[in-house]
């Protein structure tokens, strides 16, 4: 473990005999590295042409140190941070297969294998190795996801798949240029078994592209100052991130925590729930993380790998105990994690088989977040929509052509959490994605839909001092025919849960109007009550969604077939709150309501505020009863 | 192993062997060998359960459980 | 030649340039943030506008309101259920919020939003992507909407409504009922008139920030006038956009989001200018400000413009912008210690207040200005033009009290080259990021502190030499002295590139250039640009500003030039692909006075040092460096660095190895001895 003197005692004698570079240098570096994988990412973004690639920032960027440094990785890109875990540990697990003393100049080693890289096939992991006067000195790398990978589902997002065989091309690492040169027939292996080759081929020469530029700017780097020096920074950069994890948690009170979280069932039927379950043992600066009592892997695709779950592990540390730090391979130094075989989180082949592995990773941060609640304090986070709630359509135009949508017409956009610093945003992503939201105009102009309503819901952000963000609800008319994938895992539990006396947030649903009328003109839906309660807690009585209400399970039908004009309706869950909601301030509320976040019934129920005045019609007259709030809330 | 059963029961345990002798670091009688993931990879350890100090780490496998089939280069 | 006045409103000073019978006259007048106005009117006082023929201003006074939030109360209309996309912008969030739990959108609900939510009303209405009207508009429902909001008593309104750039016809319905409603004099901002672009957020950040200017400007506009009437001045006044083009200041107030944030861009447009005096136009222009760098690449004598710009993180206005990029690191920015003890410098800065630990205004952390001083580069007498006196023992004191284990008198070194550096990874970067080499670049150092920064930054940028104009102080004010006037229309209409289009697409730019020309006075001498934002079929995001030529539109070499262009921007290009035109824009260019270089009396005799100071850490020991005055050298005069050149409110630094050339418009070029 470290039982190193402190990085900030060392004087400049030591750090130089330490990373064979001054200070001066290895922070320079440090820099420089980040400045390599901004460089390329931004040339991949504006040349990819892959929308699941440019505008769901569905890919990552590292750089790693060599086999003879153990891999370090001290730098990851901005962007799907969900990936970046496994990439610390898909590098070795690829080039250790493929072989080091294989690796030549200008070579690109791809695998996408989810039980050896983590997350599903789509994502192909894409590596070029730099050499430097003739030895391996690192490697540049791009985990990009593709747009189609073949099998039976096109594009692949489905929850029904019951066997990895299905899911299409699984590459164990191979060569897909040798020597600067295309291997033919791992081009041709590729192309005859996916959809949509053509925008792929483009999007992968736009990807050897980035390589070779960001292996330019590593090489230059290491010509500038230095192999060691290089190799050095990069082992410094770790080496910090480890010192400010240890550093974090020796300043957390030792104990034991655990916490659970739930995915709801799997895609086959509603007779088995999946929990994921994490105890969590902190002694002075060590932390072990325990999965077991964890679901065993479910029936169908919706399990993760072990990868997956180091990631998210890696990724709540990072959140909770070091936000403003750089991810590295380091901040697993202090941390070791247990996980058990052929859990719902480190599923393995052939039955585990792997797709939506978002959905037991944003589980195991939820359970995460709710172990660490009590020890954190003051530091506690309340949880996020916990879910991509990716909505997938197919159709066909009328000339026959095929239409995909992916991403857009679901529940995919949602709250955080409130925390010390204040209320949680509403309209966000979960915690571990980061990308851009695709425009609701874009997604018209190419795709046969209208989203006829996307905002938030009055009384479902967890109360607290501060507040959850709220629910997003989007209602999207489908105008021509299709069939439609959903998966929605998270709606039996809330997955904002409040913290630090705070509440939980609210949880979602999915209705369906089968509307067979297209010409008949479309209102926004008020109401819920002729709808299809297609999955989530719905009141039977009503239709609406309600805590307590009987849970829907979405794949009752493995497709939804709608004729033009179905609305399907997704309310995400609510962010959860922070603090107790008694304490805060009326003024708060009181916008609040005025804002339409809160009825004035639930400002007296959660937060024991008195209003009165009508927010519809006359927001600015809204006015506290301060004698009814002293009393309602005992004082 | 590269092709596995589902496990039957509805959830899993990952098995941790209690090892005889007392901590050097605290001295409490808790040891136990068990596999980790943590910086590097697999490892498994004998470590102290009451103070999560590590006797024994030792690289584990590449994948864990999991051994490709037809893979030529494995030594570990 | 009529006197050409240009008038730069900064946070701390308000620059002022007066360009008269080929003289240039400068001043700094400290700003007044309340009322800015004031500034610029002593500024004016000061030059003397009688007989001025134009008056060119870039100013801050919105931007500095809509960051700052000081801004009134609007309503916002859009289409009946989509009121919170003012709230979620594009729901990213950036590297230092990528971990960050407690990140929060800076313009969201959960933060500090610039219309709160109740004052967002939806309208019942819908038009669809191919401008088709799925739902009419309510007009009762509108006008109970407008009742509220007057009820509410907003100064304004920003409307909105999905697809109108599609189909505007319920926008302009809609801001009829607003005017009917809430009065004639309401001040009412319409998207699809701001600017007809695809992708709701942005338009609708536009029009609400474009509607928050009117405001913000208010009667600025009237009493700057007014006040330059009343000091006998009769010529034009006008407003740089962020492009530093001009517009005539009625026009500009009529879509004032194009004049948010001139600054940066007359900077750019100063080194265009520049360079076409010397013959130059492969430059990397640095703004060394207080707080930041503004770095700007001038190649084949033409800046990079792009369609939008962000004022913070994800508030997009759509508004041609000069690309300028940021770093962190300036004058005043503060030098720290790292939890692994490494020396860091920036992003913060310790302001105008309290400033450098050295200003003695109660600053105690030292900054990249104390650190010159204590390398011995500034004159802690002759500061600010002798205004100020600098405190040496407040910036030793500063550094000394830095907890780190390098020991003290090695801090002040790092301080330096970490300022440096992070400058020059700026400059490298931007220069990669438009696949270009900085060896083929000579940089301009301009700003505050960027003569005094530049020369120690110049080897690692590896650019060929340094160029420092004179009055670098005010250099971006020059720049406003060396643009054109500009009347702009952009329209957004998906239209492929194949010839079926040709009529559609000429019809609409010849649409635009009458509008445009409408309102310029018959006969007016106007230069034509017209130019598209496309992409290629299948991506989501566009190429802007493809030129377009004269005439009916060919599109075989249209799509030429977007492939061009597209290879240009990207380093690499798929020529095969079909293309998609997505915005459509015309251009009129109204050529205006301009400043022009003049060139200096060459150098008599060798250049005569008036002093003499020791300067540290600039090699491993002390180096004594030779002071100069500027207005003594001459054209040809030739000086070895170490040494130190100063003009009133400058200090330009010349480093051991280098040697500085006073170029024929008095411009200082610095470049390693051979």
């Amino acid at each position: 473990m470290i039982d190193q003197p402190a990085l900030r005692t060392l004087d400049d004698a030591a750090f130089r005999a330490r990373y064979g570079c001054g200070r001066f240098d290895a922070t320079v570096l440090g820099n420089r590295f980040a400045y390599i994988l901004e460089h390329f990412c931004s040339k991949l973004l504006a040349c990819a042409f892959s929308p699941v690639l440019r505008d769901f920032y569905d890919f990552a960027a590292t750089l790693t140190g060599p086999p003879e440094r153990g891999y370090p990785t001290p730098v990851v890109s901005r962007s799907f941070v969900a990936f970046t875990g496994t990439m610390t540990e898909s590098i070795r697990n690829t080039i250790e297969e493929y072989g080091p003393g294989r690796l030549e100049p200008g070579d690109v080693i791809i695998a996408n294998d989810p039980y050896r890289t983590g997350t599903h096939v789509n994502d192909m992991l894409f590596i070029r190795p730099v050499f430097h006067g003739g030895r391996l000195s690192g490697f540049v790398n791009l985990k990009c996801h593709q747009l189609d990978m073949g099998g039976s589902v096109p594009g692949g997002f489905s929850v029904t798949k019951t066997s990895s065989y299905e899911n299409g091309l699984v590459l164990s690492p191979r060569a897909l240029m040798k020597r600067g040169e295309p291997v033919d027939e791992t081009w041709t292996l590729i192309f005859d078994n996916v959809r949509f080759g053509e925008l792929l081929r483009r999007d992968m020469q736009t990807i050897i592209a980035c390589l070779d530029l960001g292996e330019r700017l590593l090489a230059e780097s290491m010509d500038r100052y230095g192999r060691d020096a290089v190799l050095g920074a990069m082992d410094y950069v770790c080496d910090a991130d480890a010192e400010r994890m240890a550093e974090a948690l020796a300043r957390l009170p030792d104990g034991d925590w655990s916490g659970d979280a739930l995915l709801d069932c799997d895609g086959m039927d509603a007779s088995e729930e999946y929990p994921v379950r994490c105890a969590i043992r902190k002694r002075g600066a060590r932390i072990e993380v325990d999965l077991s009592g964890t679901a065993r892997q479910a029936r169908t695709s919706i399990n993760g790998t072990y990868l997956d779950a180091k990631t998210t592990v890696g990724v709540v540390l990072k959140f909770l105990l070091d936000p403003h730090g750089g991810f590295t391979s380091g901040c697993y130094r202090p941390v070791d994690i247990v996980i058990p075989d052929g859990a719902v989180c480190s599923a393995l082949p052939p039955d585990g088989v792997v797709f939506a592995y978002g959905e037991s990773t944003n589980a195991l941060l939820a359970a995460m977040f709710s172990a660490l609640a009590e020890p954190l304090g003051t530091g506690a986070v309340g949880g996020d929509t916990g879910a991509p709630n990716l909505h997938s359509a197919f159709g066909q135009r009328p000339d026959g052509s095929p239409w995909v949508s992916i991403g857009v017409g679901g529940g995919e956009r949602g709250p955080w959490g409130g925390s010390s610093a204040g209320d949680g945003d509403s309209y966000s992503i979960f915690m571990q994605a980061n990308s851009i939201d695709t425009p609701i105009e874009a997604a018209e102009a190419d795709q046969p839909l209208a989203i006829m309503r996307r905002e938030y819901r009055a009384d479902s952000a967890g109360a607290g001092h501060n507040r959850g963000g709220a629910a997003v609800l989007k209602d999207t008319l489908w105008r021509a025919p299709a069939a439609h994938n959903l998966f929605t895992l998270r709606f039996k539990r809330p997955t904002g849960i409040g913290v630090h006396g705070g509440r939980d947030g609210a949880t979602g649903g999915v209705w369906l109007w089968p509307d067979l009328n297209p010409e008949a003109p479309q209102r926004a839906r008020d109401g819920w009550g002729d709808a299809i309660g297609v999955a989530g807690r719905i009141d039977p009585a009503g239709n609406a969604p309600a805590r307590d209400g009987e849970w829907q399970y979405f794949g009752r039908e493995k497709s939804w077939r709608t004729g033009a004009g179905a609305t399907f309706r997704y309310l995400s869950n609510g962010g959860g709150g922070w603090g107790d909601p008694f304490a805060r301030e009326p003024e708060r509320v009181l916008a609040d309501v005025r804002n339409g976040y809160v009825s004035i019934a639930g400002a007296a129920r959660d937060y024991g505020v008195v209003l009165t005045g009508d927010p519809d019609r006359d927001p600015e007259g809204l006015a506290v009863d301060r004698a009814a709030t002293e009393t309602l809330r005992g004082r | 192993m590269h092709s596995f059963p589902r496990p039957s029961s509805p959830t899993v345990e990952a098995p941790r062997e209690p090892r005889p002798g007392a901590c050097p670091e605290c001295g409490a009688s808790a040891l136990a060998a068990y596999r980790v993931m943590s910086e590097g990879g697999w490892w498994n350890v004998v470590k102290c359960r009451s103070c999560l100090h590590s006797l024994e780490r030792v690289p584990g496998p590449l994948h864990g459980a999991f051994t490709p089939l037809g893979a030529p280069r494995w030594t570990r | 030649m009529d006197a050409l006045i240009g008038v730069d409103v900064g946070g701390t000073f308000t620059d002022v340039v007066m360009v008269k019978d080929g003289a240039v006259h400068v001043t700094k007048v400290p700003s007044v943030p309340a009322r800015p106005e004031l500034a610029v009117l002593e500024g004016a006082r000061r030059c003397g506008v009688d007989g001025a023929a134009i008056f060119n201003h870039a100013s801050t006074k919105g931007l500095n309101a809509i960051l700052t939030r000081a801004i009134p109360k609007i309503g916002f209309l859009t289409t009946d259920g989509h009121r919170d996309m003012l709230d979620g912008g594009r729901a990213w969030r950036p590297w230092k919020g990528q971990l960050d739990p407690r990140w929060r959108r800076p313009f969201g609900d959960a933060a500090r939003p610039l219309v709160e939510r109740y004052l967002r009303r939806g309208v019942k209405e819908r038009v669809l992507a191919d401008g088709g009207v799925l739902i009419p508009l309510d007009e009762d429902q509108a006008r109970g909407e407008l009742a509220l909001l007057r009820r509410c008593n907003v100064a304004g309104v920003a409307i909105c409504l999905l697809n109108s750039y599609a189909n505007p016809a319920h926008e302009a319905r809609l801001a009829e009922l607003a005017r009917e409603v809430l009065g004639p004099d309401a001040l009412i901002s319409v998207s699809h008139r701001v600017g007809a672009r695809a992708r709701e957020f942005p338009r609708a950040a536009t029009t609400v920030i474009d509607v928050l200017m009117k405001l913000v400007y208010g009667d600025y506009a009237d009493k700057l006038s007014a006040g330059l009437d009343s000091q006998g001045f009769r010529g034009d006044l006008n407003f740089a956009d962020c492009t530093a083009a001009l517009i005539p200041w009625r026009e500009a107030l009529e879509a004032p989001h194009r004049i948010l944030f001139a600054g940066p861009a007359a900077g750019a447009a100063s080194c265009v200018a520049l360079g076409e005096a010397i013959g130059d136009g492969n430059l990397i222009g640095c703004d060394v400000g207080g707080t930041s760098t503004d770095v700007t690449m001038i190649v084949g004598g033409q800046p990079f413009t792009n369609d939008s710009f962000e004022i913070e993180w994800d508030l997009v206005v759509n508004a041609l912008a000069t690309e300028v990029s940021s770093v962190g690191a300036g004058g005043g920015s503060i030098v720290a210690v790292s939890p692994s003890g490494d020396i860091m410098v920036g992003p913060e800065s310790a302001g105008a207040v309290p400033g450098a630990a050295c200003y003695g205004r109660g600053g105690t952390r030292p900054t990249v200005t104390d650190a010159c001083l204590l390398m011995g580069i500034l004159d802690p007498h002759g500061f600010a033009d002798g205004q100020m006196e600098l405190d040496v023992a407040a910036a030793e004191h500063a550094f000394a009290t830095l907890d780190c284990a390098i020991p003290p008198a090695e801090r002040v070194a790092t301080a330096w080259r970490v300022a440096l550096n992070n400058i020059a990874e700026e400059v490298v970067n931007v220069a990669i990021r438009h696949g270009a080499d900085p060896r083929d670049f000579s940089l301009v150092a301009f700003g505050a502190g960027g003569p005094m920064l530049l020369a120690g930054a110049l080897e690692l940028t590896g650019a060929r030499r340094l160029i420092v104009p004179p009055h670098p102080g005010l250099f971006s004010a020059l720049g406003l002295l060396s643009t054109d006037l500009v009347f702009a229309e952009s329209r957004s209409a998906y239209q492929m590139l194949s010839p079926d289009s040709a009529p559609a697409i000429d019809a609409l730019l010849a649409g635009m250039e009458g509008q445009l020309r409408a309102r310029l006075a018959p006969g007016a001498d106007v230069r034509v640009q017209r130019s598209f934002d496309g992409r290629l079929v299948g991506q989501s995001w566009e190429t802007p500003f493809v030129a377009i030529e004269d005439g009916p539109v060919d599109m075989a070499r249209l799509t030429a030039a977007f492939h061009a262009e597209y290879a240009r921007r990207n380093g690499q290009g798929f020529p095969d692909m079909p293309v998609q035109g997505v915005t459509w824009r015309v251009q009129l260019v109204a050529p205006s006075t301009r400043f022009e270089w003049k060139p200096i009396a060459g150098q008599q005799g060798a250049p005569a040092p008036i002093g003499r100071r020791v300067l540290h850490h600039l090699a491993d020991e002390p180096v004594e460096a030779r002071i100069y005055e500027r207005a003594s050298l001459g054209a040809g005069a030739l000086v070895d660095g170490p040494a130190i050149i100063r003009e009133p409110l400058s200090t330009i630094l010349v480093i051991p190895g280098q040697t500085a050339r006073v170029g024929r418009f008095s411009e200082i070029v610095i470049e390693a001895r051979p």
